[in-house]
């Protein structure tokens, strides 16, 4: 069944289409979910409200664009939503655009599903939303302090703390991708 | 000995150079391996969802209509608005005219002692307004009285 088949299916309720449907999408917007969220619970609590606002919203999809990524933008507008609700975009201390430091991985030392995550989890909520919006997402700066309702130079401080984090946990644990130099 | 030009680069001195990436194209390349099958209970906890949102939804005549319909039934409703101004507002003005026809006037006329209250009325009236907006500075031929002994000077007069 292709995905307008799908859709149109969902538009009158069938149960079995919306499961199909579920199935089909849900895996990578779980993905989504836990890189935005830090919690198995309170990413599967989000998958269910945004697919149920995919379901409702169905009617008003026009088939212009891509059907994953309008799912997406509705899974990420609510790990935001609900990131904000326990977050306080704000509350980061702006630092020197200088701290900007250029990491580097050889791409023979691929990085996995888990460290990935593990990596994630360990971000503050502020670089990690950034980071996802910009890195993952494709917004700019711009669009990211208008979402989170926070500044442009916010925005960017967070994401080069994030990026000189990553670079700081991957040292710890001594990442083979690093170069000789980064890793002493 | 002929001198061998020497092939460049030479076999021996190549150095395998690992293309680098950045930090961000290695999470972006990699972000796909995080998508995993949810567990079969977010499926059973979203169809829970979809069945109460799906009975709490509003009943057919509060539901809003679709575009078509809405436009149809605005058109209906001004048309019997309409139709209701023209043919029922007019028979009841005839109505009410039918009524003013067999209604029966009486002139009325007022006696001498009605006459003399209706004075009286009229300068109480005048003396109170004057008394709620008094003159901040009187005129110097007038006696300015309060109300009531205006009436006694009047009625004893009118004696």
């Amino acid at each position: 069944m292709t995905n307008s088949e799908l859709i149109v299916a969902c538009r009158t309720n069938d149960r079995k289409a919306q499961q199909l449907l579920f199935d089909r999408f849900s895996p990578k917007m779980m993905g989504v979910c836990k890189r935005y969220l830090k919690t198995q619970e309170d990413a599967e609590d989000i998958l269910i409200e945004a697919f149920c606002k995919v379901f409702n919203n169905l009617p008003q999809f026009k088939s212009m664009g891509s059907f994953e990524g309008w799912i997406r933008r509705i899974v990420v507008n609510e790990c935001l939503m609900f990131l904000r609700r326990r977050h306080n975009f704000n509350l980061t201390v702006e630092i020197d655009q200088n701290l900007d430091v250029k990491t580097t991985f050889s791409t023979q030392d691929e990085l996995e599903a888990q460290d990935i995550l593990a990596l994630l989890e360990r971000l503050p909520t502020g670089y990690r939303t950034v980071f996802n919006l910009y890195v993952l997402e494709g917004y700019k700066h711009r669009e990211i302090a208008e979402i989170l309702g926070i500044s442009i130079n916010t925005s960017k401080s967070q994401l080069i703390l994030a990026k000189k984090k990553l670079q700081q946990l991957l040292r710890k644990i001594n990442y083979p991708g690093l170069s000789q130099e980064e890793a002493g | 000995m002929k001198w061998k030009r020497p092939q460049w680069p030479r076999k021996s001195t190549v150095i395998k150079m690992e293309p680098k990436k950045d930090i961000f194209d290695l999470f972006k390349e990699n972000e796909h391996k995080l998508a995993e099958q949810p567990a079969p209970r977010v499926w059973r906890r979203l169809e829970r969802k979809l069945d109460t949102s799906k009975k709490r939804s509003s009943p057919a005549l509060t539901r809003p209509l679709p575009g078509q319909m809405g436009v149809a039934a605005a058109i209906l409703l001004l048309f019997t608005v309409v139709t209701i101004m023209v043919l029922v507002l007019p028979n009841k003005k005839h109505a009410a005219i039918a009524q003013t026809s067999n209604m029966v006037f009486e002139e009325l006329s007022a006696s001498e002692d009605d006459q003399a209250l209706l004075k009286v009325v009229e300068f109480t009236r005048k003396h109170e307004s004057r008394l709620t907006n008094p003159r901040l500075e009187g005129e110097e031929q007038k006696i300015i009285l309060p109300a009531r002994s205006a009436k006694v000077i009047l009625l004893n007069n009118n004696e």
